[in-house]
């Protein structure tokens, strides 16, 4: 599960915070969390990843308390400004990270389609030109991307 | 009711305009349809401005070491539970694909050359993106 996981929650904890030390305390903290309440874990109720992003936010949440309670002041970098960190990790953090971690769990050519789906501002043809592959498994790709994407974040992000 | 083709929903979902006028009209006025081009151009909009534009990271070695300690365990947590469908581990690369990964990544850097700042901003995310390694695969019980 930490391998599997371990890229996500280090991730959102790192983007929120900004500052890596306190990024791999979350982490650190989230796990050894999860792993002792693995019992409470339901799978009726939701994913696996949901359920440690619940946690990471938890714990990010903690983390805050502390800093506050030690007189220190957290801060973290947002466009090269420094602002105070906010009480929780940011739902378009979590969601931006669930995406790119599902992103990255896409087989090698769905991937490339749906990065150039994305941001190159190529057509669907373009893309089939460019990469060599049929138009119908293009078109195909995108779909079951978008589809893929979207039912990880409805299981396992926050701003749906 | 017939529905509007998923691949074109898609496709204009990500600003194409795919299918016939007919097709539009249809994604307008029939509830099912617009409602799940809402959903999918709501995906894209999330993956443009605010998603996916980075490689995520992971956390170094001693963070594991640290947890194992915790726990008194050497092995990875483990609720005990049968792997999900989609989680399987990612296909190793091939080298079909790290060609395919770096002739994109060549034709963004083409493109953005000639491209307005926002638009070179999108595609150096994508320069990056095509280079993101993949995740370790999912032991997620190992």
């Amino acid at each position: 599960m930490y391998e599997r996981f371990g890229p996500l929650v280090y991730s959102i904890a790192l983007r929120s915070l900004g500052v890596r030390s306190d990024a791999e305390d979350v982490t650190q903290q989230a796990f050894v969390s999860a792993w002792r309440s693995r019992d409470t874990f339901d799978r009726r109720r939701g994913t696996l990843g949901g359920w440690l992003v619940t946690i990471t936010r938890n714990k990010f949440a903690d983390a805050l308390r502390e800093r506050h309670r030690d007189g220190r002041v957290l801060l973290h970098v947002a466009g090269g400004v420094a602002v105070a960190a906010p009480p929780a990790p940011p739902d378009r953090v979590v969601d931006k990270i669930v995406l790119a971690d599902e992103l990255a769990r896409l087989p090698e050519s769905q991937r490339l389609v749906m990065v150039l789906a994305f941001y190159s501002d190529l057509t669907h043809e373009k893309i089939a030109h460019v990469l060599g592959l049929p138009l119908g498994t293009v078109k195909s790709h995108i779909r079951r991307g978008l589809q893929r994407l979207r039912s990880r974040l409805e299981a396992d992000g926050v701003a749906h | 009711m017939s529905r509007t083709d998923p691949e074109i929903l898609a496709l204009r979902a990500l600003g194409e305009t795919a299918g016939s006028a007919g097709d539009a009209e249809h994604a307008g006025t029939c509830p099912y349809c617009r409602a799940e081009l809402a959903r999918l151009t709501e995906l894209v909009r999330l993956a443009r401005n605010e998603g996916a534009g980075e490689c995520l990271e992971t956390p170094p070695p001693q963070v594991w070491d640290r947890i194992a300690a915790a726990n008194g365990t050497s092995a990875p947590v483990v609720p005990r539970i049968r792997p999900r469908r989609g989680l399987r581990p990612a296909r190793p690369r091939g080298r079909l694909a790290t060609g395919l990964a770096g002739l994109a990544a060549g034709l963004i850097i083409g493109i953005a050359g000639t491209a307005g700042a926002e638009a070179r901003h999108r595609q150096h995310r994508a320069a990056v993106l095509t280079r993101c390694r993949p995740l370790p695969g999912g032991r997620l019980f190992g």
